[in-house]
């Protein structure tokens, strides 16, 4: 991009601009490897770790399954009909509600 | 890829080898030639696709891919990117003729407008034409409306035009 040879129309400079910033970053030079890519193998996790994540995903997907279930289980029990809420009902619900607390608090078991 | 990603780590570090060169001469640019902390942010970059390259689907070029990681890294550390954060004021002594060659003077003068230009311009035109990504993917890349990052790209390129007039306009 010597002066000498530049356009001087804007659209002309703005393309001559555009490829010599084009040029410029693109034929600059890489960091050499330097035994950059062995350090990233080395760093990274191993397979137990990356099935362990994969597994615990899973897990947190089966739990708010579970949690969404259990509360549309109580809505259903709690919603009276001819008859009232019975007591065996009453019973199922406070089941599902337990439940659904106990699933709601995070744990080891559920973090894998 | 595909075997990379069903966890063959000699696929993986062939990946890492073909990119790590482009990824680390990107960041060492956005970290303003700290090129040891662009290495830390290329590794984790790296270290989280190996950890996520299962859900890699493809949609997306793996360089668009790797370059999104490493931005999100970097946005870590640094929550958001500034939106207008005015420049430091390193013009310099544009136009004027060292006993470089003029190309070396140019490359110079070019890396003195870069630093002068605001953080979202500095990042949209380094991904554009230092990763090399379309706009649509430099946008993605940023989490940007393609127009913002169109916008960016527009008012750096004119700051440059401005910043390096000598070189268009001899008198």
């Amino acid at each position: 991009m010597n002066p000498e040879e530049t356009p001087s129309r804007p659209g002309a400079v703005d393309t001559a601009l555009d490829a010599a910033l084009r040029q410029h970053f693109l034929n600059e030079a890489e960091p050499d490897d330097d035994g950059f890519s062995q350090r990233v193998m080395v760093a990274l996790p191993s397979q137990d770790v990356r099935r362990r994540i994969g597994w615990v995903e899973w897990v947190e997907l089966a739990r708010l399954t579970a949690v969404s279930l259990a509360g549309c289980g109580v809505a259903a029990l709690m919603t009276v009909s001819d008859g009232g809420v019975e007591g065996a009902q009453m019973m199922a619900a406070y089941a599902l509600i337990g439940l659904l607390i106990f699933w709601s608090i995070p744990s080891r078991w559920s973090r894998g | 890829m595909a075997r990379a990603a069903a966890g063959d780590s000699h696929a993986f570090a062939e990946l890492v080898r073909a990119h790590q060169g482009y990824l680390r001469k990107l960041l060492g640019r956005v970290c303003r030639g700290d090129q040891a902390r662009a290495d830390d942010l290329a590794q984790e970059a790296l270290v989280r696709a190996w950890r996520a390259l299962p859900k890699f689907r493809g949609e997306a070029r793996f360089r668009t891919w790797l370059t999104r990681l490493a931005y999100s890294s970097l946005s870590a550390e640094r929550p958001s990117l500034p939106p207008h954060s005015e420049t430091s004021e390193e013009t310099g002594e544009l136009g004027q003729h060292s006993d470089f060659a003029p190309n070396i003077d140019w490359r110079i003068d070019l890396d003195r407008a870069m630093a002068g230009l605001s953080e979202p311009q500095r990042h949209a035109l380094l991904l554009t034409y230092c990763a090399d990504l379309s706009h649509a993917e430099a946008a993605q890349v940023l989490g940007w409306p393609l127009g913002t990052l169109k916008t960016q790209v527009l008012r750096g390129r004119m700051r440059l035009r401005e910043q390096l007039k000598a070189w268009e306009d001899p008198l």
